[in-house]
């Protein structure tokens, strides 16, 4: 008897700990594959994946939170390189500043940290040799830029059962002149 | 002794199940009545979309990470957020907002609480008690929790295009400019 309400009692607490993950998170993160055995885990891993979506609070990378985070690319090809030593400029609702480069693989991510008093909706643009491309809209509440602005189809980095209606395309600086979009 | 009371069990578990049909039967035929209509005085579709209401809502309220998701009961789609339909081969169609998305961006709005924009318009006047107009303002202002915090101010050109629309004479000149503030 006694070892049966101790198996009872065993069973509750594990399902009590099981509901505390997020499963939409959960399934989210599934959908994003594993790491590419070529990229060591760091800084420049995972280029146009929606980075805040495991660099926060509950999520697996939650000892690196993220306050902003994403990846510019060079074109729209897809696995197009990263674009290196963009400057990435925010302006939030309080009119608070921060700009950040961009690294090698194109990621940039403002450590939350840094701007734990960010509010939303923030301005951003980029600045690259010295031509400025500012985004159209503003972020409302969204840290990961990869969430709406995720890889385009047939990268490596593309998101399984990704559906294009709702994402505007990697964020590029090529042919600013003729239209990026950040 | 067995079998009596078998058979009082089967009994009762039919009967019982017999209610619960009736009930569930009653219930719907009772709640669809395919004959109703609908009296409501809702704001014009036509304003919606020739005089930039609609473009308003798709520059400040549709964007990805806000109203265009397939999840938001105030569903917007734009041609820079959430698309209808897919575009050639399954790809992201790269086409201007289109007529299908406009009407359903349309209902969209007119469809979060018509009741109390068609009561709203009847009274003539009284138009900041629903949903649509509280929920882009900030609490201090007169507005309700709204996830996306405060977006819009009443002294906006955004806020009068919509005050405008739904008296019935959408000013396009407060919606252009509300799309871009």
């Amino acid at each position: 008897m006694d070892s049966t309400l101790f198996k009872l009692v065993a069973l509750g607490f594990a399902a009590v700990f099981v509901s505390c993950s997020d499963p939409v998170r959960d399934q989210a993160i599934e959908r994003l594959g594993g790491e590419d055995p070529r990229v060591a885990q760091g800084p420049e891993h995972r280029p146009g994946q929606p980075c805040v979506l495991c660099h926060s609070d509950g999520g697996p990378a939650s000892n690196h939170k993220f306050a902003v985070a994403g990846t510019i690319f060079e074109t729209s090809a897809p696995d197009a390189k990263g674009a290196e030593g963009v400057k990435v400029l925010f302006v939030d609702a309080a009119s608070a500043m921060r700009n950040y480069d961009t690294n090698a693989a194109g990621n940039f991510f403002i450590p939350e940290s840094e701007w734990a008093d960010l509010t939303f909706p923030f301005k951003v643009g980029l600045l690259k040799d010295g031509k400025q491309i500012p985004m159209m809209s503003t972020v409302n509440r969204e840290g990961s830029c990869n969430f709406c602005h995720r890889p385009n189809p047939g990268s490596t980095y593309a998101i399984r059962g990704d559906d294009p209606r709702s994402s505007i395309g990697q964020i590029f600086v090529a042919n600013a002149a003729a239209g990026a979009k950040p | 002794m067995k079998e009596p009371r078998r058979l009082a069990t089967v009994i009762a578990l039919t009967t019982w199940l017999g209610a619960l049909a009736v009930v569930f039967c009653n219930a719907c035929v009772t709640s669809v009545d395919s004959g109703a209509t609908s009296p409501l005085a809702l704001p014009d579709k036509d304003q919606f979309i020739t005089q930039g209401v609609g473009v308003f809502m798709e520059k400040r309220c549709g964007a990805l990470d806000c109203h265009g998701q397939i999840g938001r009961p105030l569903r917007i789609y734009s041609s820079n957020g959430l698309r209808k339909n897919d575009g050639p081969n399954g790809a992201r169609d790269t086409s201007g907002t289109t007529a299908a998305e406009q009407t359903a961006n349309y209902f969209s709005v007119v469809g979060l609480e018509p009741e109390q924009i068609s009561v709203s318009r009847v009274s003539e006047g009284v138009y900041d008690d629903f949903l649509l107009l509280k929920k882009p303002l900030s609490l201090e202002g007169g507005g309700v929790r709204h996830k996306g915090g405060p977006v819009l101010r009443s002294t906006d050109s955004g806020f009068d295009c919509l005050i405008s629309w739904i008296s019935g004479a959408a000013n396009k000149a407060k919606c252009e400019d509300g799309a871009t503030q």
